[in-house]
């Protein structure tokens, strides 16, 4: 009879010790935010797409959605910044003139969740005309595409 | 087949097959060779490929710093400030200052200069430090600006990089964007790649060393010159190709290629086993399947024909045989003519004792049979007869009317004979003299005109008897055969067992005297009689001494008289040949002259008498002797239009006048195809001769057809004459003869004139001409001379 109470108390420890490790490990894939392949009803474009966009739409408005300091190791030429947590559709409607005007965002790349957020944003905000550029400053400087760096900043 | 593939088919096949592996063996050293070959020259391509995709990597790398270099460095405040400002001698001592602190520290890359471009590509300034170009503004690749204006879309801002020779070396000229989307110029950086292309070596684990387009050593890496100490190594080229496409660089690298060529010998040796083993497999499986189809099935046919070689009788066997097809073929052709040859080898053991002619059995079948019918019968006591039988005539048929008329007489004859000894004759039964159920005859025929029979259950002379004469009955009636009507008479003779003799060579040559005694004295059929032996042992020695008599002309003419017996006077003399034998003496014609018949040589002799009675003739003629002579010619001879030539030839020769010249022809002569011995008989007394019918009376011509016969005198036979007194019946028929002869004004000659009795008779018959002993016996031609000389007045005396 000992030995049976101390299999289920045995029992029981194991079975609390594994629950806690996967919600300790459920906590950590929270964290780590990995974009998505495609955002709905947004054109999903790469390095030579957004070239192709600056060149053919003069309209185009490029959001850049890091946070300041990221812009501070350079940016694509163009870009204007409007941090994702900055991002509602007031200001979103001061650097965009019509609901309909092309607009591409982009963030440090796939493993920074800004974009996508600040696209969901402006989608809820009505803008229609989105476009994304998943790859974003990371993928833009692996390619050896010129960028700017704003000067006096290391 | 010559003598270097008289080897068994085993050992061939064995060799043939063995060269095959052999030619294998090589064939597989040589694609092995020719493999090896095409597999070094695909490790070749393969590491040629391999360091395009390093030299690629490492370039694209190489480009990919100087990129991060020419980016890095307008993000320089200074470099902003002097580029956009266009303050070039400041901007020119910055990147002097960045070309010093890249070369210095990164170690990265080979810097050899940096140069600053306007939007437009247009020469702006370069660092003065680095290599010196030949001019100020001139930098290597430069082509690639061309290449860069082409550019557009996104192509339009990305770095270009280029790899060029110039001067004997080889750059790197990498075009890095000022600016962002929209560039407001260029930075170039020129680097030397040959340091980095160096880590190839260490990266493919093999030595190396780099090349100028025209062969000058740039480079080689540490082990290089290692790789020469061994025995075997490999070295690959791999062409390093500018932007436009020339040769602007060559990597070689070097390969200790030892372990693959020690494992060569290994590799080799096993092949060599594994085509050895394939081919011993093969000449095993080879052999097996010849054995099983070839060598077995020729093996059977091969016993079978020993067989057949050992025992003729299994020549009819057939040999089964499974093999292959041509085998098959061969036995199936060896059963077909091992049949025929049977089917011939039994026709040719038949033909051995048959005589084709007859069908009867032949000489050797006889020869056996006669033999095997004497032991049992000296048991049972019953004894055979032994016939010997002969033709009369043959001869002259075969002479005259050729050997198919011979031949089917002697068919006939075989016929005749088979048919007289199957005694059926129911009305010949003689008191069942004959038993035919226990008699068992045997007819052969030995050969020519010779047959002979075996009577069985037959030992005494009234049996035999009864059976000759039903033989000699058979022949009686004539053969016809085409046109031909032939009379052939038969002797027998016949010799008993076991009174006659004991053993078959006995028998027959009694048999065989019987034979000649019959011949002899024409009487159809003999016994042997002992008391006659001697004589015809004579006869065969005569015959053989025959040839040799004509040659040296032992023969001399005797003349008997013919007289008138109305006047007593001599008026002619019959040439009877004599034939002074050397041992035997004087012999008389009837003893030799068949025998010259059967040999062939009568002709000679006939030749010889007609001659001599010529010469006589003539002699008389001149001596004013008017005498006749008759000579007598046998019935071989007047069958033969050669007849006529003699005559012709002798009567010139001698200048004998013709009608002095009197022919005897037998009366049987005439017998046997009677138009042709007709035509030659005529032939001749239309040269003047007379013709005389011989024995007239024995033979079977007709008095009737006396007449239609183209002669002139008529010989009646002594048989008749002798016995004419007391006689009637020959007295009829020698007065019938007289008056018929006297009708058809032919002369009548009696012979056998022996006795005074005989002659008294004749001349109450009124016959006019008589010959015989009692008249004038023959004589030598002085004794006939002198006899003519003193005595006519005796004869006459005798007559009257």
């Amino acid at each position: 009879m000992r030995d049976r109470k101390l299999f289920i108390f045995a029992y029981l420890v194991i079975a609390l010790i594994s629950e806690s490790t996967s919600a300790l490990a459920n906590h950590e894939n929270g964290e780590k935010h990995v974009a998505p392949d495609n955002i709905p009803g947004v054109v999903k474009v790469d390095a030579e797409g957004l070239i192709t966009l600056v060149e053919r739409m003069p309209d185009l408005i490029m959001i850049d959605a890091r946070i300041a300091k990221d812009r501070e190791y350079g940016y694509i030429e163009g870009s204007r910044s409007l941090p994702n947590i900055d991002t509602n559709c007031e200001t979103l409607a001061i650097l965009i003139p019509k609901k309909t005007t092309p607009t591409v965002y982009y963030c440090n790349g796939p493993k920074c969740g800004r974009s996508v957020e600040s696209i969901k944003i402006a989608k809820s905000c009505g803008y229609s005309n989105i476009y994304w550029y998943r790859g974003g400053f990371e993928d833009w400087k692996d390619k050896n595409y010129p960028f700017l760096k704003d000067a006096g900043k290391k | 087949m010559s003598s270097f593939l008289n080897i068994s088919s085993r050992t061939l096949i064995s060799l043939i097959i063995l060269a095959i592996g052999l030619l294998g063996m090589a064939l597989a050293l040589l694609s092995g060779d020719i493999h090896r070959k095409h597999a070094l020259h695909n490790h070749e391509l393969s590491i040629q490929n391999m360091l395009q995709l390093k030299a690629g990597v490492i370039l694209d790398g190489l480009a990919g710093e100087a990129a991060q270099l020419g980016i890095a460095q307008q993000h320089e405040n200074k470099f902003r400030q002097y580029f956009d400002g266009r303050q070039l001698a400041q901007l020119q001592q910055e990147l002097n200052i960045q070309f010093h602190r890249v070369y210095t520290t990164a170690g990265l890359i080979d810097l050899e200069k940096i140069a600053v471009y306007d939007r437009e590509y247009n020469f702006l300034v370069e660092s003065t430090e680095g290599v010196n170009f030949l001019l100020p503004e001139d930098v290597p690749c430069a082509g690639m600006f061309n290449a860069a204006r082409q550019r557009s879309g996104p192509e339009r801002i990305k770095v270009l990089s280029w790899l060029c020779s110039y001067g004997g070396r080889v750059y790197q000229s990498t075009v890095v964007p000022v600016g962002g989307l929209s560039p407001r110029g260029y930075l170039v950086i020129v680097t030397d790649p040959v340091t980095n292309l160096l880590k190839i070596g260490d990266s493919m684990g093999m030595p190396i060393s780099i090349y100028s387009e025209s062969g000058d050593l740039l480079h080689q890496s540490a082990g290089w010159s290692e790789v020469f100490s061994y025995k075997d190594y490999f070295i690959s080229e791999s062409p390093l190709l500018s932007n436009d496409n020339n040769t602007v660089l060559v990597i070689k690298t070097a390969e200790n290629i030892e372990p693959l060529y020690e494992k060569l010998p290994q590799t080799r040796t096993l092949v060599m086993l594994g085509v050895g083993i394939a081919t011993a497999i093969a000449v095993m499986i080879a052999l097996w399947i010849m054995d099983k189809t070839i060598m077995r099935p020729l093996e059977q046919l091969n016993s079978g024909l020993s067989r057949i070689r050992r025992d003729r009788s299994s020549l009819s066997d057939k040999v089964d045989i499974d093999g292959t097809r041509e085998i098959e073929n061969l036995a199936n052709n060896f059963n077909e003519m091992t049949a025929q040859l049977s089917h011939l080898y039994k026709r040719l053991e038949s033909m051995a004792f048959t005589d084709q002619l007859t069908n009867l059995p032949n000489r050797y079948l006889f020869n056996d049979k006669l033999r095997m019918a004497f032991d049992p019968h000296k048991k049972q006591g019953g004894g055979f007869a032994l016939f010997m039988m002969d033709m009369d005539k043959f001869k002259i048929i075969n002479d005259t009317l050729g050997h198919q008329i011979g031949d089917k007489v002697l068919k006939e004859v075989g016929v005749r004979l088979m048919y007289s000894m199957r005694g059926t004759d129911r009305v010949m039964r003689v008191d069942d003299l004959v038993d035919d159920q226990l008699s068992q005859k045997l007819v052969a025929r030995l050969g020519g005109d010779e047959f002979a029979a075996i009577i069985t259950g037959v030992n005494d002379n009234q049996r035999a008897t009864v059976v000759a004469e039903k033989i000699i009955r058979a022949m009686e009636s004539p053969i016809i055969i085409d046109t031909h009507t032939l009379n052939i008479g038969i002797s027998i003779g016949i010799a008993l067992y076991p009174i006659d003799g004991e053993d078959e060579v006995e028998l027959m040559r009694k048999a065989d005297i019987a034979l000649y005694a019959a011949k002899n004295q024409r009487r159809g059929y003999m016994f042997y009689d002992a008391t006659k032996d001697r004589e015809a042992e004579d006869g065969q020695n005569l015959e053989s001494d025959l040839g040799a008599a004509v040659l040296s002309k032992q023969f001399d003419v005797y003349y008997q008289p013919k007289i008138s017996l109305k006047n007593g006077e001599i008026i002619g003399g019959e040439a009877l040949l004599r034939w002074n034998h050397p041992t035997f003496g004087t012999i008389t014609a009837d003893r030799f002259i068949h025998l010259a018949e059967n040999t062939g040589v009568i002709n000679s002799i006939a030749e010889l008498v007609i001659n001599m009675a010529c010469e006589q003739q003539s002699k008389w003629v001149s001596m004013g002797r008017k005498l006749d002579i008759s000579v007598n010619v046998s019935p071989s001879d007047v069958h033969s239009y050669s007849l006529v030539e003699t005559i012709k030839r002798a009567l010139a020769k001698w200048n004998t006048p013709p009608e002095r010249i009197i022919l005897e022809v037998a009366e049987s002569s005439l017998t046997m195809d009677r138009v042709h011995v007709l035509s030659v008989i005529e032939e001749i007394r239309r040269m003047g001769i007379r013709i005389s019918i011989d024995d007239f009376g024995l033979g079977h011509s007709s008095l009737l057809h006396l007449r239609e016969l183209p002669i002139d005198e008529i010989k009646i036979d002594k048989t008749f004459v002798r016995d004419i007194v007391g006689n009637n019946a020959n007295e009829a028929i020698v007065r019938s003869v007289m008056v018929l002869a006297d009708r058809m004004g032919i002369d009548v000659v009696a012979e056998g004139v022996e006795s005074e009795a005989v002659l008294g008779c004749l001349r109450e018959l009124g016959a006019d001409i008589a010959q015989g002993y009692y008249l004038g016996e023959p004589m030598p031609l002085e004794e006939f001379e002198s006899w003519m000389k003193n005595q006519p007045m005796s004869l006459l005396r005798a007559l009257f």
